[in-house]
């Protein structure tokens, strides 16, 4: 069976949800559930760092396209994390993921991000 | 008066004598016919010289015997005719009689042939009369008798023998009975009887069942006992010959052989066993095993072991894992224990994963013909501790190698030290060869009497090639057949040396045509995926194949999978018919 863990935790104040394992048509249901559950509905957003992803393919980009739109529609914003030089970041680059969500290369990189973008919209 | 008067005088005589006898004794005395026969004699006496009447009983006197002789002599000169009538009376035991010594000593024989004693009571003064083959075995009283009867017996004699006594009913009856003899051991008797006579006379015929019995119940025990040996042989064998493979299956890159030895020693069958599984993900699992004891319940733990093996083999387990299920199933309560070694052979690499569960360490001969024992990745047996964490060892089997998994028959032998079978084992493994060769190699050079007590069981796998040639996968049309498919086309990749971005290119693509598949070709029924992998000029060609009926995909999905087929491809063509639907992939190496 496909497997993807989740983990959860805040770094400077902004939740991070790490993804390892596969993501497919088998489990990305599954793991979209897991994912949204685990954001909770009061942080201006997320970041979901597939650095340890080793599989993702058009379900799992699916299940980024629907988890933007389900934050966007929370006021939430999405920072993907994908590291350089790998098949996924050219995945995401192909499917245009950066109109819906912030695509960095490193954790630090998407959590810079997002601080700013909080700054953007003020206190 | 001349002789003719005295004889006429005497005739008159005897006829008066006869007459009074059948008049006035014979009735008392209880004599039948006695008045005819005496008149016969009257009319015939004058010729003859000589006439006996004999009466054999009389009614109420059964132990008397009477005869009545009279005799006429008649002189040449006829001077003194003498005649008179001699009346005797015997008394006792009618058998003993004279007229039928021969007749009584016969019948004697024969009781004494047929272990048959006889016996007559006398209810009415309580006394037994006994043939002589009963002489020192009954008693001289019905009283006396019970005493040695066993008690739960006792009523049921004496009721049977007083109700004979009454002389109702005539018929014979029949009872067995158990009785203390002399010597205080315990008797089986059974005993027919019938009124007889006068009432209050019972007679009787006795026969001692007591041997024949016990021969009977030692036989049918036996026999018994040998029925179920039998059939509990038999249950087992064909529970074992089940559990084995019918043929090794034909996995095309290994060369399988194997041989099953039953035990010489005893009948029971033992728990060796052995099996072949093919893995969905193209990799080759080889089991041997063997289970603690003998017979039926050693045969059902190995359906146990094999089901729940195949069964976690299958889904995916890896071998480490698939072992610690296993040894969770043991019923440790029940003394369930096992030895199992457990190897899978990835044919793309010759990459070999192996657990060894308390079982002899497999034997491996390289290419070049070095030789070892396989000595890591042991464990505990299954069934000894709860949790053991099994972990598997690894190693690789190069084209021509050759790996020999065995039970402990072969190896150990009474009074020879493992260390050297190893050693022979080691010697048998030099000639070249297929597995088929070594296999025989191996018993004859081990085992050249055949299999002593133990079961024997071997399988061989000799490498031919790795998998090195185009790759051809049936799936199921679903989405779990995904997972599958990566793992062996990637390793399938990486055996041709494929570069890792590449192949990660050529998996993702692969994967999208497979998930095409899966979601939008077919109905909900089961169906299958084929795919198929090839190089040929420089170019690797991936094709995906169903034959499920096109249908025009939802835009946003169907062209997010083609947008990423055409991004990492370096062509993609889709053609779709009446037959299905080929996705056809290229890749310039």
């Amino acid at each position: 069976m496909t497997d993807a863990e989740l983990h959860a935790q805040r770094l400077d104040g902004q939740v991070v949800l790490s993804v390892h394992g596969e993501i497919d048509l088998e489990n990305a249901g599954r793991a979209r559930e897991r994912i949204v559950r685990a954001v909770p509905s009061g942080a201006q957003g997320i970041v979901l760092d597939l650095t340890n992803v080793s599989h993702l393919d058009s379900a799992g980009v699916r299940l980024l396209f629907d988890l933007a739109r389900r934050l966007h529609e929370r006021r939430q914003e999405l920072a993907v994390v994908a590291p350089s030089q790998s098949l996924l970041r050219d995945v995401l680059a192909v499917v245009s993921l950066d109109r819906v969500a912030a695509v960095a290369e490193t954790l630090d990189e998407a959590l810079a991000g997002l601080r700013a973008w909080e700054d953007e919209l003020g206190p | 008066m001349d002789g003719f008067a005295v004889m006429a005088v005497l005739n008159g005589l005897i006829a008066v004598a006869y007459l009074v006898m059948a008049t006035y004794v014979a009735p008392r005395l209880g004599l039948r016919y006695a008045g005819r026969l005496a008149a016969t004699a009257f009319f015939f006496a004058g010729a003859l010289t000589h006439v006996e009447l004999v009466v054999l009983s009389l009614a109420d006197r059964p132990d008397w015997l009477v005869s009545a002789h009279m005799f006429a002599i008649q002189g040449a000169q006829a001077a003194i005719d003498i005649a008179f009538i001699l009346v005797v009376l015997r008394f006792g035991d009618l058998r003993r009689a004279r007229p039928w010594p021969r007749v009584v000593r016969g019948l004697a024989a024969a009781q004494h042939l047929a272990g048959i004693g006889a016996w007559e009571w006398d209810a009415t003064r309580d006394r037994f009369h006994v043939s002589q083959q009963l002489q020192g075995r009954w008693a001289a009283s019905l009283a006396e008798l019970l005493e040695r009867v066993v008690p739960e017996d006792r009523d049921a004699l004496c009721a049977g023998l007083e109700a004979a006594a009454t002389g109702d009913p005539r018929e014979p009856r029949e009872m067995v009975f158990r009785m203390c003899a002399d010597g205080g051991e315990e008797r089986m008797l059974l005993t027919r009887y019938a009124a007889r006579g006068r009432r209050g006379r019972v007679v009787g015929a006795t026969e001692d069942l007591t041997e024949r019995r016990a021969a009977e119940e030692s036989r049918e025990r036996a026999t018994r006992a040998e029925a179920m040996a039998e059939r509990e042989h038999r249950i087992a064998q064909t529970l074992q010959h089940s559990l084995l493979p019918d043929r090794l299956p034909d996995v095309g890159v290994l060369e399988l052989a194997a041989r099953y030895l039953p035990g010489g020693g005893g009948v029971e069958v033992g728990g060796d066993w052995y099996d072949v599984i093919e893995l969905p993900t193209g990799e080759v699992a080889l089991v041997m095993g063997d289970v603690v004891g003998r017979g039926i319940s050693a045969a059902a733990l190995v359906g146990k072991l094999r089901n729940a093996l195949r069964a976690y083999a299958l889904e995916g387990h890896d071998p480490g894992d698939t072992l610690e299920r296993l040894n969770a199933l043991l019923d440790r309560d029940a003394l369930e224990m096992a030895t199992l070694l457990y190897i899978v052979y990835e044919p793309e690499s010759g990459t070999v994963r192996w657990v060894n569960a308390g079982h002899p360490a497999p034997l491996v001969r390289h290419a070049d013909g070095r030789r070892e024992f396989w000595e890591d990745g042991r464990f505990v047996p299954l069934g000894v501790m709860p949790s053991v964490g099994y972990q598997a060892a690894s190693g690789t089997l190069e084209p021509g190698a050759l790996v020999l998994l065995y039970t402990d028959g072969l190896v150990e032998h009474a009074g020879v030290p493992l260390s050297a079978t190893q050693d022979r084992l080691l010697a048998a493994a030099t000639r070249n060869g297929s597995a088929d060769a070594l296999c025989d190699a191996t018993l004859a050079s081990l085992l050249p009497g055949g299999p002593c007590d133990d079961d024997v069981a071997l399988l061989a796998a000799q490498v031919t090639r790795l998998a090195d040639g185009p790759l051809t996968l049936e799936l199921s049309a679903r989405p779990a057949a995904l997972r599958e498919a990566r793992r062996r086309l990637e390793r399938w990749l990486s055996a041709g040396d494929v570069a890792p971005a590449l192949s990660a290119r050529i998996v993702l693509c692969a994967n999208e045509a497979i998930a095409n598949a899966v979601q939008h070709a077919y109905g909900p029924k089961d169906a299958l995926i084929w795919l198929s992998a090839s190089r040929a000029a420089g170019v690797l060609e991936l094709r995906v194949r169903d034959e499920g009926r096109w249908r025009e995909p939802a835009p946003e999905r169907r062209g997010r999978g083609l947008k990423l087929m055409r991004a990492f491809s370096d062509n993609v063509d889709v053609l779709h018919d009446d037959e299905g639907t080929v996705v056809i992939l290229r890749w310039r190496l």
